[in-house]
């Protein structure tokens, strides 16, 4: 059986090739080119500076905790969103996309404002001696921020059309709410709050605009990676030891991109059919 | 519909600690919303009035604010269709046909979301700048890419590519090809299947690819802060401008940082209204 | 020991699912909840379990308001249709479910829930399969996976929802069987749903044969089968089929006959429906008190005979059944004109909303006597 029944194949998987080609091939290929001209032991000199390992550090380690919290914080607004009815419900999830559709520079100078010294939320913490613009704690905050949405717009869907037999089955057979939560409910959610933490932690990792002002690029204290690439390109040209630091940016996603792949696969495995 | 079912049959006998639970949750969901989503929101229009609705209408009138909103628009009027035009493509591709590397094929379009926009921005300079792979012919052909308009242009497109194309490719395969079959057994040419067939069942999905990949485009940050080169009044879009105001007139940052949040809002609301209007028709049923 | 189930209604926005539902459950007894999509077993199913209430009646076990009871308290194991394995967990784990959730004073040991999981796969014959996953099972094991999960807790009323809606025809015959065998083994009251005849004629004590959240008559599978109570079981469950009637005084005329009939006093009744089963009409040597059927087609199926017939003064063609013994070695061919007779036939005197008021079957050559109505009687044997 002919496998191009309808026209067009060539014209639009031509089209597709060359933008794809030209937009995303064409300049990772110049990234990991320019990298690998470091050769592995000038690469290898690039990371492992001081202030290097610092940014990738604080960029990873507190993505990494920020995707935590915004898998706690964004099951509660999922399930919320999901179970019950309440007053300025549907608002209330459309204002979840607000930080995916914020321009994120608008993003970071709103909460670095919020959380300064003297902005609202800053100046009630600062007595408890709580800092939190320009420190790894604005990083988190900030990072926080970014996530969340991924995580609730990834849970809605699946809570949304999950059969409430499984949890009938266990009520009947005795089990307490917390119970049912906790031993049925949350190990079916496990693969997709997974994937929405992977989904969060991307791109935290990557996050630009919305970091780089409540972090205060402290040196060594509180540089994100993005920034440091930033830096490397418009103050030292240093094209080169920008390339490296982003193929390790570049690594990061990729991996995630895998681990997502095959967490799919995972959950399909667990589907029971009906 | 089946979960709320559950809602309904397992809280049967609403007990007291079943209606706290439901209201401490409900508290809480709201709290966090509130204090992560809102207040940020509303900081930044109080900032923005902060010195008066004179001095906000001047700091948005500035020169430099309204060429940084002129060529925010020209970039996304640029931006924006040719995504639009490559999510169609890449869409009718991966629907109709059965060829092999489609799994290779959508991870690449997948790809501009998951590289941080600094990573694509420093990308694009290493091909299209001076230095660049492509550097010395683009000079010598007398066109700048990096530090002027085409560069935006490419840094944009590059982070919003998958926009229309996600959208578009999710609908169409759950479409499935056989309406455009059957236009193909009547005697239709594919330019006639793709825009009577085609393109009037994708209608929505296309409309609500088009305003995330727009609201993303005016928004980006990051890609289009590596490319730049910050040059007020030429090359600073909205966001760029916000940047620099903020280092030195902070209200001002905030007068011009409403226009785009005032953008967001009106992006969540048109979303949320096809989603309420044709959501069935985004979802390929 | 029993279960007293008094006047349930429920109804769910526009509709009615339960509408005064009384029915009396004995300790130890296989009952089975038949009727169409719709007849409100489920819901009846449902708040038995605690997974809903009703909006008025009652349900008492031994004299004791079950319906203040929630779920996990009342002690009830439910087997739903679709199974509702814990995807996530073993086949055992599943099973142990019930034990390990119980609250801490209540809860047995470890080595003890171990061991009573196992004796329950055993008698479930699925032992070998204790460390598998819901998703490697068939439906079949699937099926006893969730039974032996709601007998774990040791319950003292087993509802069954469709237990064997979604399985093979072959399974399905397999583990009926099964079910009833186990079931006597158990001794547990039981209930069941289904919407297939033959299952709950087959394995149950008693059916319960309910239509749009009524009950329609209750009792043994023989019971209904032979002496359907109102039209729609003769329809449902008999194959009966509706004769037209005209009754005009004392008189009720069909099949070109006339019969005297009287009990017609009763003001209730609204209208007549008479109904004739296809074992009851049987061709015959005699057809001085029979009817002249012409022959339509004739199938044969599955060891019996099935005729369409047209008899005088009914347009639309008969369904009979008969095996072939009662053939008489007749040959028979569509066009035929054969000679029946008709063993038993049905009178339903039904009020304005369609409910049986009164019933009489009778023998079709009745001489002298009337048919009298007597009033409706549903409730078991």
């Amino acid at each position: 059986m002919p496998r191009h029944v309808l026209p067009g194949f060539r014209l639009s998987m031509g089209y597709t090739l060359a933008v794809l080609g030209g937009s995303v091939l064409l300049p990772l290929a110049a990234l990991v080119w320019t990298a690998c001209e470091l050769g592995p032991g000038g690469w290898w000199a690039q990371i492992a500076t001081r202030r290097v390992l610092a940014s990738l550090r604080l960029s990873f380690g507190t993505a990494l905790l920020a995707g935590s919290i915004d898998v706690v914080l964004g099951l509660l607004v999922a399930w919320v969103l999901v179970r019950y009815r309440f007053a300025f419900r549907r608002l209330c999830d459309a204002l979840v996309d607000l930080p995916f559709a914020l321009p994120t520079a608008v993003a970071g100078i709103a909460l670095t404002t919020l959380y300064a010294p003297h902005g609202w939320l800053g100046s009630r913490l600062a007595p408890l001696g709580i800092k939190v613009a320009y420190t790894r704690l604005g990083v988190l905050l900030a990072m926080v921020f970014v996530g969340l949405p991924f995580v609730v717009r990834t849970l809605q869907p699946v809570l949304e059309s999950m059969e409430s037999d499984l949890e009938e089955a266990a009520y009947t057979l005795g089990a307490s709410p917390l119970q049912r939560f906790w031993r049925v409910l949350l190990p079916l959610l496990a693969p997709t709050l997974l994937t929405g933490y992977a989904l969060a932690l991307a791109r935290a990792i990557g996050e630009y605009g919305s970091v780089v002002f409540i972090s205060g690029n402290r040196l060594f204290k509180t540089e994100i990676a993005p920034y440091l690439i930033v830096q490397k390109i418009d103050s030292q040209y240093d094209y080169r030891g920008a390339a490296a630091l982003g193929t390790v940016m570049l690594a990061a996603s990729l991996l995630l991109l895998v681990a997502m792949a095959l967490l799919q696969r995972w959950t399909r495995r667990w589907a029971v059919a009906r | 519909m089946a979960a709320t079912a559950a809602a309904v049959s397992i809280g049967v006998r609403p007990s007291r600690s079943a209606g706290a639970v439901r209201a401490v949750l409900i508290s809480a969901a709201l709290l966090v919303l509130a204090w992560l989503l809102v207040l940020p929101l509303v900081v930044i229009f109080t900032e923005a009035l902060r010195q008066g609705w004179s001095f906000y209408l001047d700091a948005i009138g500035q020169a430099d604010s309204l060429a940084a909103v002129r060529l925010t628009l020209t970039v996304a009027a640029i931006a924006v269709p040719l995504n639009l035009v490559f999510g169609l493509a890449a869409a009718w591709a991966m629907t109709h046909f059965a060829f092999p590397g489609k799994a290779l094929l959508s991870a690449l379009i997948d790809l501009p979301f998951s590289v941080s926009p600094v990573v694509a921005g420093m990308m694009l300079i290493l091909v299209f700048g001076q230095d660049g792979w492509l550097g010395g012919w683009i000079q010598s052909h007398g066109v700048q890419v990096i530090f002027a308009l085409p560069g935006l242009v490419l840094a944009t497109v590059f982070v919003t590519l998958p926009f229309v194309a996600r959208e578009l490719i999710a609908l169409m395969q759950a479409q499935g090809s056989e309406l455009e079959e059957a236009a193909l057994t009547l005697g239709a040419s594919g330019w006639r299947i793709f825009w009577h067939v085609t393109l009037p069942r994708v209608r929505w999905a296309l409309f609500y690819g088009v305003l995330l990949c727009n609201a993303r485009a005016m928004g980006e940050f990051g890609a289009v802060y590596v490319v730049s080169g910050h040059l007020p009044g030429l090359t600073n879009t909205l966001p760029l401008q916000v940047d620099q105001l903020y280092q030195e007139n902070f209200s001002a940052a905030f007068a011009v940082a409403s226009l785009l949040a005032l953008l967001t809002l009106l992006t969540l609301g048109l979303k949320r209204w096809l989603e309420w209007r044709h959501g069935g028709a985004r979802n390929g049923h | 020991m029993g279960i007293e189930i008094s006047h349930l209604q429920r109804r769910f926005h526009q509709s009615i699912a339960l509408d005064d539902v009384s029915l009396s459950i004995a300790d130890g007894e296989f009952v089975a909840l038949l009727g169409p999509s719709g007849s409100g077993k489920t819901s009846l199913l449902r708040i038995l379990a605690g997974l809903d209430l009703p909006d008025a009646g009652s349900v008492e076990r031994d004299g004791e308001d079950l319906l203040v009871l929630d779920a996990r308290r009342r002690g009830v194991g439910l087997v739903f249709q679709h199974y509702a394995l814990f995807p996530h967990m073993t086949v055992a784990q599943n099973v142990a479910f019930g034990l390990r959730v119980r609250p801490w004073r209540q809860r047995p040991r470890a080595s003890a829930i171990k061991q009573r999981v196992e004796e329950l796969l055993r008698r479930v014959e699925l032992e070998h399969l204790s460390a598998r996953y819901p998703a490697q099972l068939s439906g079949g094991q699937r099926q006893r996976v969730a039974l032996a999960r709601a007998l774990a807790i040791q319950p003292r009323l087993l509802l069954l929802d469709e237990p064997f809606g979604a399985l093979d025809a072959q399974v399905r015959v397999t583990l009926r069987r099964w079910l009833r065998e186990f079931h006597r083994s158990l001794g547990i009251t039981t209930l069941f749903v289904t919407h297939d005849q033959d299952e709950a004629l087959e394995m149950a004590d008693r059916v319960v044969v309910m239509n749009d959240g009524r009950i329609e008559q209750i009792g043994t599978p023989q019971d209904i089968h032979r002496h359907p109570a109102t039209p729609f079981v003769s329809r449902f469950i008999a194959r009966g089929q509706a004769i037209p009637v005209e009754v005009a005084n004392g008189t009720l005329r069909a099949l070109g006959r006339a019969w005297p009939i009287g009990g017609l006093a009763d003001e209730r009744i609204a209208s007549i429906a008479l109904h004739i089963r296809p074992q009851d009409i049987f061709p015959t040597q005699f057809h001085r008190e029979g009817w002249q059927a012409r022959v339509l087609n004739v199938r044969r199926v599955a060891g019996a005979v099935r005729v369409s017939l047209l008899l005088p003064g009914v347009e639309e063609p008969l369904e009979a059944e008969w095996n072939e013994r009662e053939l008489l070695g007749q040959a028979m061919a569509a066009g035929d004109a054969i000679d029946v007779q008709i063993q038993s036939l049905t009178v339903y005197g039904c009020d304005a909303q369609g409910r049986v008021v009164a019933s009489k079957a009778f023998q079709p050559p009745q001489g002298a006597s009337p048919i009298t109505l007597g009033s409706w009687r549903r409730l078991e044997a």
